[in-house]
């Protein structure tokens, strides 16, 4: 498990930032297009544990934050948060079932999404646009997760992949 | 403890939420620090998204002019299907006409035919016509086409009839030439050339002499064209003079004939 303030993690965590903020558009479907940002926060949690996912999570939300040109904090806020309940849910779930990585991945994308929508524009936006918006947030979320695969085998390589498990040793 | 700390860690961004909420100038300044420090790299992002956009724009171009092509691949094989059938139909449609118009100038009433087989013996040329007696064919009608006399019908059974052609080696047909009237048999030797045998010695028959039937023996109406005159020689009787005659018609490229139903006026 590589430390966070290590320049390999850095350097992925700004080419994932570059990535997100200017190349992943080239990659829409119809306006929708994954951020390999919250992919990160979920690899943090599934691959490093507790600790390390709200460090990430916070990172990630200040640079979203400062990408997005908001006030600074909210998203950091909201994903910490957000983190918080994904390394409780990681620890109470049951890896060997199918497809609970890519569950916990749309979960997680899709609340970050809805959160963020509900506390920047809640007031603002007629309640007959926030289901079509909830739709799109539901489709970057499955976007987003649909790529977890791919994403894990990058990071694997760059960063190299986390020692074994307990869980792993009885399976 | 450890996970404790993790809850202690929300209050971070709160605090952060908080401080920038209070002091928006410094929100906007450090918004502004950012943009300037990350501008390089996010313009090097936008080019790499211009590149993959374009890659992007040209696949699915590519994509879809590779699903254009098999369209029109199979469009443009449709079409030269329809264009040869119809260039088929517009050759009949003129050789229908030709005969037609052609059926129009006799003065005997005819029965249009088409060939629809014919014998493979090398020499034998005789071919089978799509109408019988059923039509009311008759054994011996004179079978023409608008170029010249094509043979006569051989045998008629209910719904096809045998013609004999004017090369079989079987085929006479009493001729004269047009010019000097020099009376002749022509006869089929089997190949594409026809013999006018029985000239007489002192015929002045000349090469490119028109030959036409000369309506002796009540088969072929007078006048029907036959060939030409290529050559004359001595017969190996040394009694009478034979022409080689050339026809005027390609016996290999029949197609659609007409027989004469009424006989011939003398």
């Amino acid at each position: 498990m590589p430390h966070l303030a290590s320049p390999k993690v850095i350097l992925y965590f700004l080419f994932l930032a570059v990535l997100d903020g200017s190349v992943m558009p080239a990659f829409q479907i119809h306006s929708v297009y994954p951020s390999f940002l919250y992919l990160f926060i979920c690899y943090a949690a599934f691959e490093w544990g507790a600790p390390k996912t709200v460090h990430v999570a916070f990172w990630v939300g200040i640079l979203r934050d400062l990408l997005g040109g908001g006030l600074i904090g909210l998203e950091a806020t909201l994903l910490v948060a957000l983190a918080l309940a994904l390394d409780f849910l990681v620890q109470k779930m049951e890896r060997e079932l199918p497809g609970i990585y890519f569950l916990m991945t749309f979960l997680f994308v899709f609340c970050a999404g809805a959160l963020r929508l509900l506390v920047s524009c809640s007031g603002e936006l007629p309640a007959s646009l926030i289901g079509g918006h909830l739709g799109m947030i539901a489709m970057t979320a499955l976007y987003t997760s649909a790529l977890l695969p791919v994403f894990n085998f990058i990071t694997n390589r760059w960063l190299g992949r986390a020692s074994t498990r307990q869980y792993e040793l009885f399976r | 403890m450890r996970r404790w700390r993790s809850y202690y860690f929300l209050a971070v961004p709160v605090i952060l939420l908080i401080a920038f909420f209070q002091f928006p100038r410094f929100n906007e300044s450090i918004h502004s620090i950012f943009s300037t420090l990350a501008r390089p790299a996010f313009v090097l992002g936008s080019s790499l998204r211009e590149g993959l956009y374009t890659i992007r724009y040209q696949s699915g171009n590519f994509f879809d002019a590779v699903a254009k092509q098999k369209d029109y691949l199979a469009r443009i094989q449709e079409l030269e299907g329809q264009l040869i059938r119809f260039r088929e139909m517009e050759r009949e449609n003129q050789r229908l006409k030709k005969l037609l118009n052609f059926s129009l100038t006799l003065a005997t009433k005819t029965i249009g035919a088409r060939v629809i087989g014919e014998d493979v013996t090398p020499w034998k040329k005789v071919v089978l016509l799509d109408k019988g007696s059923r039509q009311n064919l008759k054994k011996d009608m004179a079978v023409v086409v608008p170029e010249g006399l094509v043979g006569r019908i051989l045998e008629v059974e209910p719904y096809t009839a045998h013609a004999i052609l004017l090369p079989d080696p079987d085929s006479r047909v009493s001729a004269l030439t047009a010019t000097s009237r020099a009376q002749g048999i022509i006869a089929g030797i089997g190949t594409d050339k026809l013999q006018m045998k029985y000239l007489a010695l002192d015929a002045e028959v000349a090469i490119g002499e028109d030959v036409t039937t000369s309506g002796v023996g009540s088969i072929f109406p007078k006048g029907l064209q036959i060939g030409k005159i290529e050559s004359v020689e001595r017969d190996s009787d040394g009694l009478h003079l034979l022409a080689l005659v050339t026809p005027s018609v390609s016996f290999s490229k029949l197609e659609e004939v007409l027989c004469l139903i009424s006989p011939p006026q003398k």
